[in-house]
């Protein structure tokens, strides 16, 4: 059973961090609206059937997010795309918006690390924006804790060799 | 704690192994360090480095020669530069999130039906013939089932709209209108005078009901997860602005009045129903109007009035200038002069 005095404090305590999360991961602020509404209606429906464990929740949220945002990710795949004649409503300007309110590293960072899987971009963009551990991470997207060390540092291997061909670093 | 240094740099390696046998390892493997004789000039190595990074605690060695060693201090920090949280700007989240999940709260908490023990129940079924509890049972189950499918196709269902701004007396349901209203299929807006109730629905659709105004939300078809909805609103008097920003797959509106059925997505009009005339101007994007007297069709454009009574009429006098005065001042602003500072509206005024 969840109170909403509780639910607010939940909300206040992981918005935004899980915002953030969600919108490095997404790319987009209506989905990434859209997918922090859900992942906490998750959270509501979960509570009514078991009890919530105040350890559990911020991993559960991830964990949703994570899932919403690859099902996301995977459906947006599956449209055809549209010319730009014809859907007036693909610009391209909002996703320059985006990339600008990165810095230089940053952007070059986020645009690198899309070619990886989702599982990969998740432990880094969990461990970057929101300062989780390994054990946290591993607990919020269900692996090893040895699976989430070694993927992490494979990415940052690649990324590093990447910024060194850049001149970043 | 052991390390081992080679002559181009440092090297990790665990107590339950030898030196031979490294190979490929994991960062799981570096627990042990053995001290040997230092040789000047030597750096940490790029994998060690990363495992430093990623390592959080522990490697003391490597963490002293870093404090220490000015080029490997240097690389570290650049390295570290890659796992600093990004400059994002202000990505906090809307206001209106919170209140979507809390309206999706009180919809999810709002059916407490008490629950029959079990124990309870086996103990009431004791005393009685098996047979005859079989037959009664049966029954029970037939009546209470007619009776569920016509309860579940008769009782109202709550619905994703929120009530995103008040000013005045607003009604729903015959009850005032609170930011913790629950709008349901068929719910009565009764926005009296100097009063305006704004609703909401995921930020990508706003609907503002102005003063002397009467609006029924006639029927939803929700589908699971994000599938393709429908809603639609009946304006049986006054006066109401909506924007549309949705994309594809997203609800279809439908608006009713007593003349005309309209179609819209993506577009931002005023709606007036006034006597026995419909009023429509849209602002941007297409509308779809049939008069429901002559099933004439018009596709609209914007800045234009249509005046629907029995016919589909354009007019350019200035006898509706009223509404377009109202309709650009909505569209600008539609909480209007004693809107709340505290947050943006859902959705800025479309380009």
């Amino acid at each position: 059973m969840l109170t909403e005095a509780r639910l607010r404090e939940i909300y206040a305590l992981y918005k935004k961090e899980l915002f953030v999360y969600i919108y490095r991961f997404a790319r987009s602020y209506e989905v990434s609206e859209d997918i922090l509404h859900d992942s906490f209606e998750n959270l509501i429906k979960y509570s009514r059937k078991y009890d919530l464990i105040d350890a559990n929740i911020r991993s559960f949220l991830y964990r949703t997010a994570h899932n919403l945002v690859v099902n996301h990710l995977k459906r947006d795949r599956r449209i055809t795309p549209v010319t730009l004649e014809e859907d007036s409503s693909v610009t391209g300007e909002r996703y320059i918006e985006e990339a600008f309110e990165l810095d230089e590293l940053n952007r070059e960072i986020y645009g690198h690390i899309q070619s990886t899987d989702e599982v990969s971009r998740s432990i880094f963009i969990m461990s970057k924006e929101s300062g989780m551990g390994i054990p946290q991470i591993a607990s919020a997207l269900g692996i090893s804790e040895r699976t989430a060390r070694r993927k992490l540092a494979a990415l940052i291997d690649d990324l590093a060799v990447h910024l060194k061909k850049m001149n970043f670093i | 704690m052991f390390y081992v240094i080679e002559p181009c740099g440092f090297r990790y390696i665990s107590k339950r192994r030898k030196p031979s046998t490294m190979g490929n390892r994991g960062i799981g493997d570096i627990l042990y360090f053995r001290k040997k004789k230092v040789k000047k000039g030597a750096h940490i190595d790029e994998r060690s480095m990363r495992s430093l990074l990623i390592a959080g605690k522990g490697m003391r060695a490597a963490r002293l020669h870093v404090e220490n060693c000015a080029e490997c201090r240097e690389r570290y920090a650049k390295l570290k530069a890659v796992l600093a949280p990004s400059v994002a700007g202000d990505l906090t989240p809307p206001p209106e999130i919170e209140k979507r999940i809390l309206a999706s709260y009180r919809a999810t908490y709002h059916d407490t039906a008490p629950r029959l023990s079990v124990r309870a129940f086996r103990g009431l079924l004791a005393g009685f013939n098996p047979m005859v509890m079989a037959g009664s049972l049966a029954v029970v189950l037939i009546v209470a089932s007619a009776g569920f499918l016509i309860h579940k196709a008769y009782s109202p269902r709550p619905l994703p709209l929120y009530v995103y701004h008040i000013r005045g007396d607003a009604l729903i349901d015959g009850k005032p209108a609170s930011y913790r209203s629950t709008i349901y299929e068929g719910s009565l807006l009764e926005v009296p005078e100097r009063s305006v109730l704004v609703l909401s629905l995921k930020n990508r659709f706003l609907l503002k009901v102005h003063e002397n105004s009467e609006l029924r939300i006639a029927k939803a078809t929700m589908k699971r997860g994000r599938g393709q909805s429908e809603f639609m609103f009946n304006l049986r008097k006054g006066t109401l602005f909506t924007r549309i920003n949705t994309p594809d797959n997203e609800p279809n509106y439908f608006y009713m009045t007593p003349n005309a059925r309209i179609k819209s997505s993506r577009t931002e009009f005023i709606l007036k129903v006034a006597g026995d005339k419909t009023i429509l101007i849209p602002r941007s994007g297409t509308i779809n109007i049939t008069s429901l007297e002559t099933e004439e069709e018009v596709l609209t454009l914007p800045d234009k009035k249509y005046v629907i009574t029995s016919s589909i009429e354009t007019t350019e006098s200035a006898e509706y200038e009223d509404v377009s005065e109202q309709l650009s001042s909505d569209a600008e602003n539609p909480l209007g002069e004693n809107g709340r500072g505290e947050v943006s509206t859902p959705l800025g005024p479309m380009s």
